[in-house]
């Protein structure tokens, strides 16, 4: 065999051993893994005892020296050290009624709340099964606590939402007052054809923006094609102007050529096979900004408007805030685009005020200014 | 007199000043490079929110040059007096009063030179970015507000130089007393008394100066050249 032969056999048996090597290594690194499992399970099951061990303590250190009681306040349970009792009553009757009345929710009723008014006196209170808890301190006004009695019983009515179709429209809490300033800034910042042509007046657009319609091409009426590549772009982390990927190492060989193609838009939708419109984040309004459709649902629909949007599990997500709203779509998106564009910010507001202000002070300065101790003689 | 006073300003603060008034000129025209092509070009333009936010980015630098032109006028103004012993102004026939109010004056023009660069450089970059809808450009705005707070950060220096470095001393003493003394005291008080927690003098005096109706509350408002 020649010199040459010998080499190139040399070089073919490198290169069948090195993959076979890596092989070898990502095996050996999965029985690593796998052998570590238990040993995880078994920090977690203690963890989990130490824990329970730490409410069990705290409970019996509670018990033995507060009192705790329950009641019933409007449908909702409550359980609140006795001194507090009086106190939260009074505070849950008036956010209630200020805030739901009328509203039927199944989910507040087979909840239980906590509520105290301090924690140095006592430990946070612990019961199975309460996940809204309320702890107010001595220093909190009390439209700070109400405040966070009502975010409380928000959040205990949202989570009917997960229970009906909606819910995989909005999962948040409609209850809770966006600021319309805020929910404007980010529609015109949302990079979007439909969403201006929504703050344009083009009711239909705002459907499609919200994930309302049901149209096969809804990619297509949410961006342009340049809008969809710059989507895809930020979401692939790829500079087209350096032509480099953030974590190359996230990508295969194929998928970056994808994102390259898309980058060049080699065609119109070169980018399209990225965009799923099922999952909300390639939707050009957070889920957050559907929040406030659904509060405008309830605020034309009335004390009501509740229990009709989760009447039907089945109804689809427009069909169903047109129900509560009682008042077809179209008006009630009418409506929300208009506390929307009446929301627009005056961003140099206050600007005339600051201009007075400064007057003032300068004039305060100028007189500081003049009275110097150098010439006192003056 | 005030004709002298104005000319004297300007003979001692201008080599320091024109650099100012060329950086209030670029900076509205820096904070836009880049942000897309002019109106009427074919090429892509960034979208809105990349343009929104790459502005905000220059944003602390807008009061920070507006604070430092105050500062530069106002050490310049009573720099000769303090260095020749006031002979000059005592020669003058004027009352203390009177030679300040003129000093104080003086400065203020020069301050319209910076705050015009910024509102001539500002209209230019609002000029050269083509905006997405919905976006708009505020030159007017920011100008008035950079010329507010050059003066305040003007007037307030101009008070304090105009004093003796005795007094000078006293004051920032007092302030960074009354900031470090603040919040120790605070935690001090948390740590004996936990229904303190929110007791905060140090910050309500500093949200009521920056935020509230106090002096620097210019510094703090929305310096945004480009927004909704």
């Amino acid at each position: 065999m020649s010199s040459r032969s010998w080499c190139v056999l040399v070089v073919l048996t490198l290169g069948a051993a090195l993959p076979l090597q890596a092989q070898q290594t990502a095996a050996e690194l999965l029985r690593q893994i796998d052998s570590l499992a238990p040993l995880v399970e078994e920090a977690a099951r203690a963890a989990d005892a130490a824990r329970l061990e730490r409410v069990e303590q705290r409970r019996a250190s509670i018990a033995t020296r507060v009192q705790l009681d329950t009641i019933a306040v409007r449908g909702i349970t409550l359980v609140t050290p006795r001194q507090d009792a009086a106190a939260a009553r009074a505070l849950f009757e008036e956010v209630w009624d200020q805030e739901f009345g009328g509203l039927e929710s199944r989910s507040l009723s087979q909840r239980t709340f906590t509520f105290q008014t301090s924690t140095y006196d006592i430990e946070e209170i612990e019961v199975d099964g309460v996940r809204e808890q309320i702890v107010a301190a001595r220093w909190h006004s009390s439209a700070e606590v109400k405040n966070r009695i009502r975010a409380a019983m928000a959040r205990a009515i949202s989570a009917e939402l997960g229970e009906v179709g909606l819910g995989r429209w909005v999962a948040g809490d409609p209850f809770t007052e966006r600021e319309p300033a805020e929910v404007y800034r980010e529609l015109v910042l949302a990079g979007s054809q439909a969403v201006r042509r929504c703050l344009g007046g083009a009711i239909d657009a705002c459907s499609d923006a919200l994930g309302l319609g049901s149209r096969a091409d809804i990619v297509s009426t949410w961006y342009t094609p340049v809008e969809r590549r710059d989507r895809v772009l930020a979401w692939a982390g790829y500079d087209p102007v350096r032509g480099r990927f953030n974590a190359p190492g996230r990508w295969t060989i194929e998928s970056r050529r994808a994102v390259e193609r898309c980058a060049g838009l080699e065609t119109e939708d070169a980018c399209d096979g990225f965009i799923d419109p099922a999952y909300t984040s390639w939707a050009p309004l957070a889920p957050h900004i559907r929040e406030t459709v659904v509060a405008r649902a309830l605020e034309m629909g009335g004390l009501t408007a509740w229990t009709r949007l989760l009447q039907d599990p089945e109804m689809a997500p427009g069909d169903a805030l047109a129900y509560a709203a009682g008042a077809p779509l179209e008006e009630l998106l009418e409506a929300w685009r208009e506390w929307v564009v009446a929301g627009r910010p005056d961003v140099h507001a206050g600007l005339a005020g600051s201009g007075a202000l400064a007057l003032l002070w300068i004039l305060i300065f100028a007189a500081l200014a003049s009275r110097s101790t150098r010439w006192r003689f003056n | 007199m005030y004709q002298p006073m104005l000319y004297l300003h300007w003979k001692q603060i201008r080599v320091a000043l024109i650099p100012l008034v060329v950086a209030s000129f670029g900076l509205p025209l820096v904070a836009v490079s880049g942000l897309g092509p002019a109106p009427g070009s074919t090429a892509t333009s960034l979208s809105a929110y990349g343009i929104v936010e790459l502005t905000r980015l220059w944003l602390p630098v807008f009061p920070a040059l507006a604070a430092a032109i105050g500062a530069t006028l106002a050490l310049s103004a009573w720099n000769w007096d303090h260095r020749l012993g006031h002979v000059y102004a005592l020669s003058l026939p004027l009352t203390r009063v009177e030679y300040a109010l003129l000093k104080m004056g003086a400065g203020m023009v020069l301050a319209l030179l910076p705050a015009l660069a910024m509102w001539l450089g500002a209209h230019a970059a609002a000029w050269a970015v083509a905006l997405p809808e919905g976006l708009n450009a505020y030159p007017n705005q920011l100008a008035f507000r950079f010329l507010l707070a050059i003066m305040i950060a003007y007037s307030t220096l101009f008070a304090m130089a105009a004093g003796t470095v005795r007094t000078t001393l006293w004051i920032v003493g007092l302030a960074a007393a009354f900031v470090v003394g603040g919040l120790l005291s605070a935690d001090l008080v948390l740590t004996q008394v936990g229904a303190f927690e929110r007791f905060d003098v140090v910050g309500s005096v500093m949200d009521w100066l920056y935020r509230g109706t106090g002096p620097f509350q210019v510094f703090t408002g929305n310096w945004s050249l480009i927004d909704v």
